[in-house]
């Protein structure tokens, strides 16, 4: 036991100081007697056997000097040494990612990482400050440095978890950007410590974002026990282009077998259901396609629902809608070319016309959304979307001459004109050397050439593939009306209903009808929301729930046009729940839920003193009052 | 007060059977201790001795002179009215108590009064206060105890004790006699003046009047004892350590007034104001001898 303050024990001064007053203050009785002589004698005779004679113990003054006893010592700043966690700048990163909600830990993840999350703060050193950082797709501050811990503990109990999947790399690296250390409440520096609350279910930390980061991994989750379905997609029927075909990917993350079904929601019907069989997990996660067909005429939304009771359910669900919005008007500049002709017809797409190049400059080529040049570039490009295909030379997009067999590096799989397209087995036997303006992006890479290219211009969205679909096995994989598919929903002008690939949180564009009064959102959860309509497009981003949303376009109270879209929360990754070794790039991989590093600290143990001062204090003033 | 009352009634019958017993004094012989038999003007002879001159020649004894030629005188009594003096301390401290010290004391006063006027003697009284005696009489006769109630009465309690003043200034005045001191003594100076009566040829009594609140004090506790005489205040806090040694000091003082009177020869009575006058008069002074 030693003493911060030990100045303060110089109050004790005040406890003669008390007794001199208690004997002072002693309120006599007067009490009139014949005579004081006898009485002046015993004074005289008393005070030579006891000085102190006066002085007289009382209830009261031990009371009182006791409660002085303990505000001098508490003054004094009394302190043990203990062993405890050091002062840091603590910076608390909640991985608000969608795997967060499964539900292995009670109630679930995310609530059971808060949980931890709050009792870090209460167990922060004396004197430390404390971040909260949500970490999702942005990372969010959710409590700037403060040592208050309600206001840290009120952030993380205000936290949400979300949909999608989370960029833990760019939370690490704003907390590496608060410094390496910073104003501890006491004026100290203090070192900055990041506690990472997550299941480690989300990609690899490049090093650089962690560098040099005293990171502690809170690990939450014990299971992986998850089957989700992973892709849901819906295409024209190949045999016939007014029915529709529905796609379905299921995967079983789990280490035990799982045995299920699939249902198939149209329009709220129920129209089919599969049995499904996943074998256990091995070094992949098992996966099963499959395909829907002969949805009923005029299908619009389709869920797709997985059953039974894993840990995370958000993957259990998948929608989809068909495009049956507006036919948009689509031509194609070309001398003859099966593959495209035959994709065309075979997609959900728009009314296709067809022109022969050297016919083109007499169509009136502004009244259509999309045109495709095959094998030809005009000098001036339409004001539409533009997919080129084999461009030869031309002054629009110069090549560098030709690539001989070029080989198929890799290509940009998120990359939603890619999605679902798998090109391992692609061999292309020339291909033009294009140099790429600045404003397109390469989608696949070769090792000579970009092998295609898109990008988006004053609002005029291009695709250019430098190579002739004759001279490549492309259009005989399965890869080839997906990617089609994916090409002219990309480059079709965007209705609600041909949106594809909306994500939780995601802005919807709602273009209104000239004539709509209010657009009215029929949301997943049944509630609605109704937007006035002044003619320009709304973007809409109440989209946090996964699920098939409805848009009413009405006027005087009637329902002008009704269009559904859909917002899926699926994704590969986040589906991947289980708890996973967190690394920090260069090889570091952090221990889980380690045992903090405690070093000696002065405990002070003033606030003890308190309680039985404050007892002390009431006691005396009963005392005071029962003697009164 | 209730004096008048003294006078009343069957108490007063009773009062009549008493007489005050008075010590003589022979000249040259010391103290004598017989008393005249007989009252009021006869003459006793008593002894002879040696003519010397300036004696009276008509007390020489012509009959022995004829018989051997020695000149003899003889030696009478003459049975004189002695004159008791009842001295009442009227100070601040005497009123005190319930009942006061003082009318204990006025009372008692009363009493003494009328045994001494009943029994043809002569009476003077005095209130004592300050350094100052007020004096009464002489008076004779049961007539002049009511002038005696009314005196003891006109004389509020006023003043400091002091004694051996007012004692000395009443010896000097006053023809020597039986002198009765009624007082509580709560003063250090008394024993001068009381060696100044003795002096005088008086006859000295103390009726020693006290509270039974003096002698076991009841209070107890942080206090400010304030003296009724003066004003003086005295802070103590009384617990029983403090009350033992109060009355040990009280024991140790009676006893210093008892072998004080006893070595001069003066009759010392304890009285507390809470005992019956029949008591004190029948029985106390009585066994003292002050009273037959």
């Amino acid at each position: 036991m030693n003493l911060l303050a030990p100045l303060g024990l110089a109050l004790g001064v005040l406890i003669p100081i008390l007794i001199l007053f208690y004997l002072l203050k002693v309120r006599r009785t007067e009490y009139e007697v014949s005579s004081t002589y006898l009485w002046q004698d015993l004074l005289r005779d008393l005070a030579a056997h006891e000085p102190w004679q006066k002085f007289h113990w009382s209830v009261l003054l031990a009371l009182q000097l006791l409660l002085v006893a303990a505000l001098v010592f508490a003054v004094a700043r009394p302190f043990y040494v203990a062993q405890a966690e050091e002062v840091v700048h603590a910076v608390l990163v909640l991985d608000g990612g969608a795997s967060m909600q499964a539900t292995d830990a009670e109630p679930s993840r995310f609530e059971a990482a808060k949980r931890t999350a709050k009792e870090t703060v209460r167990n922060l050193a004396e004197g430390s400050m404390g971040t909260v950082i949500l970490a999702a797709a942005q990372p969010q501050v959710l409590a700037p440095s403060t040592a208050d811990r309600g206001v840290l503990e009120r952030a993380i109990d205000g936290a949400q978890v979300t949909f999608g999947a989370t960029d833990v790399g760019q939370a690490l690296a704003l907390a590496s950007s608060l410094g390496p250390g910073s104003a501890a409440a006491d004026g100290a520096r203090a070192r900055l410590r990041v506690f990472l609350f997550t299941d480690g279910a989300f990609g690899a930390i490049s090093g650089s974002e962690a560098e040099g980061l005293d990171v502690r991994l809170m690990q939450v989750g014990t299971s992986g026990q998850n089957q989700g379905i992973t892709a849901l997609a819906a295409r024209a029927d190949p045999l016939n282009v007014n029915q529709y075909q529905v796609f379905a990917r299921v995967r079983n993350y789990g280490d035990a077998e799982y045995r299920g079904t699939l249902a198939l929601t149209v329009d709220g019907t129920l129209t089919e259901s599969r049995e499904v069989v996943l074998p256990a997990d091995g070094a992949e996660p098992a996966s099963a396609e499959y395909v829907f067909s002969d949805l009923p005429v005029g299908a619009r939304a389709v869920e797709a629902r997985l059953n039974g009771a894993d840990i995370y359910p958000v993957d259990n669900s998948a929608y989809t809608i068909l495009n049956v919005g507006r036919r948009s008007e689509i031509l194609l500049v070309s001398n003859g070319n099966v593959f495209l002709e035959k994709v065309l017809s075979l997609l959900p797409a728009g009314e296709v016309s067809r022109v022969q190049p050297r016919r083109y400059l007499a169509v009136d080529v502004d009244q259509y959304d999309v045109v495709i040049f095959d094998g030809y570039v005009p000098e001036v490009l339409p004001r539409g979307n533009i997919l080129v295909v084999n461009p030869q030379e031309s002054t629009v997009f110069p090549a560098e001459g030709e690539v001989r067999t070029p080989a198929v590096r890799g290509w940009e799989r998120d990359d939603p004109l890619l999605r679902f397209v798998d090109l391992r087995d692609v061999a292309i036997a020339r291909a033009f050397r294009l140099t790429p303006p600045g404003w397109m992006r390469p989608l696949i890479q070769s090792d000579a050439a970009p092998l295609m290219l898109a990008g988006e211009r004053n609002g005029q969205r291009v695709v250019v593939m430098p190579f002739d679909l004759r001279q490549t096995n492309l259009p005989l994989l399965a890869a080839y009306p997906i990617l089609m598919s994916n090409i002219l929903g990309y480059l079709e002008p965007p209705t609600q209903a041909t949106q594809r690939d909306l994500r939780p949180g995601d802005a919807v564009t709602l273009a209104p009808l000239a004539q709509a009064e209010e657009i009215l959102v029929r949301q997943p959860g049944g509630q609605s929301q109704t937007l006035a309509s002044e003619g320009r497009p709304i973007q809409f981003t109440s989209t946090l729930l996964p699920g098939l949303y409805t848009v009413f376009q009405r006027a005087a109270g009637q329902t002008l046009l009704e269009e559904p879209f859909a917002i899926n929360a699926s994704d590969e990754r986040e589906s991947d729940v289980r708890p996973r070794p967190v690394a920090l790039g260069s090889g570091r991989t952090l221990e889980a839920n380690a045992a903090p590093d405690l070093v000696p600290v002065n405990r002070e143990i003033w606030m003890w003193l308190v309680p039985p001062a404050l007892a002390l204090l009431l006691i005396e003033w009963y005392w005071f009052h029962r003697k009164s | 007060m209730a004096e008048q009352a003294l006078l009343e009634g069957p108490f007063l019958e009773r009062l009549e059977r008493l007489s005050l017993v008075t010590r003589r004094r022979v000249s040259g012989q010391g103290k004598g201790d017989r008393r005249s038999i007989h009252k009021g003007t006869s003459i006793e002879f008593v002894d002879y001795r040696h003519y010397t001159p300036g004696d009276d020649p008509r007390s020489v004894d012509w009959n022995i002179f004829r018989r051997s030629g020695n000149l003899y005188v003889k030696q009478f009594e003459e049975e004189e009215i002695v004159t008791a003096h009842i001295l009442v301390d009227v100070s601040k401290s005497m009123d005190w108590g319930s009942p006061s010290k003082l009318q204990f004391a006025s009372r008692l006063a009363a009493a003494l009064g009328y045994i001494i006027l009943a029994g043809s003697s002569k009476l003077a009284a005095a209130t004592l206060s300050g350094g100052t005696a007020t004096t009464f009489g002489p008076a004779w006769g049961r007539r002049s105890s009511g002038q005696l109630i009314e005196f003891l009465q006109r004389d509020r309690p006023h003043g400091e004790t002091d004694l051996d003043a007012a004692l000395d200034s009443y010896a000097r005045r006053a023809a020597p006699g039986q002198a009765m001191i009624i007082s509580d003594l709560l003063t250090p100076n008394f024993e001068q003046g009381i060696r100044r009566l003795l002096d005088r040829r008086f006859e000295v009594t103390v009726l020693h009047v006290l509270a039974p609140e003096e002698v076991h004090p009841p209070m107890s506790g942080d206090l400010t004892l304030i003296d009724k005489e003066t004003g003086n205040e005295v802070a103590i806090t009384l617990n029983q350590e403090a009350l033992d040694r109060y009355e040990e000091r009280f024991r140790t003082w009676t006893r210093a007034l008892e072998s004080f009177c006893a070595r001069h020869d003066v009759v010392y009575q304890r009285l507390q104001t809470s005992e019956r006058l029949e008591v004190v008069l029948f029985d106390h002074l009585r066994r003292r001898g002050v009273l037959r």
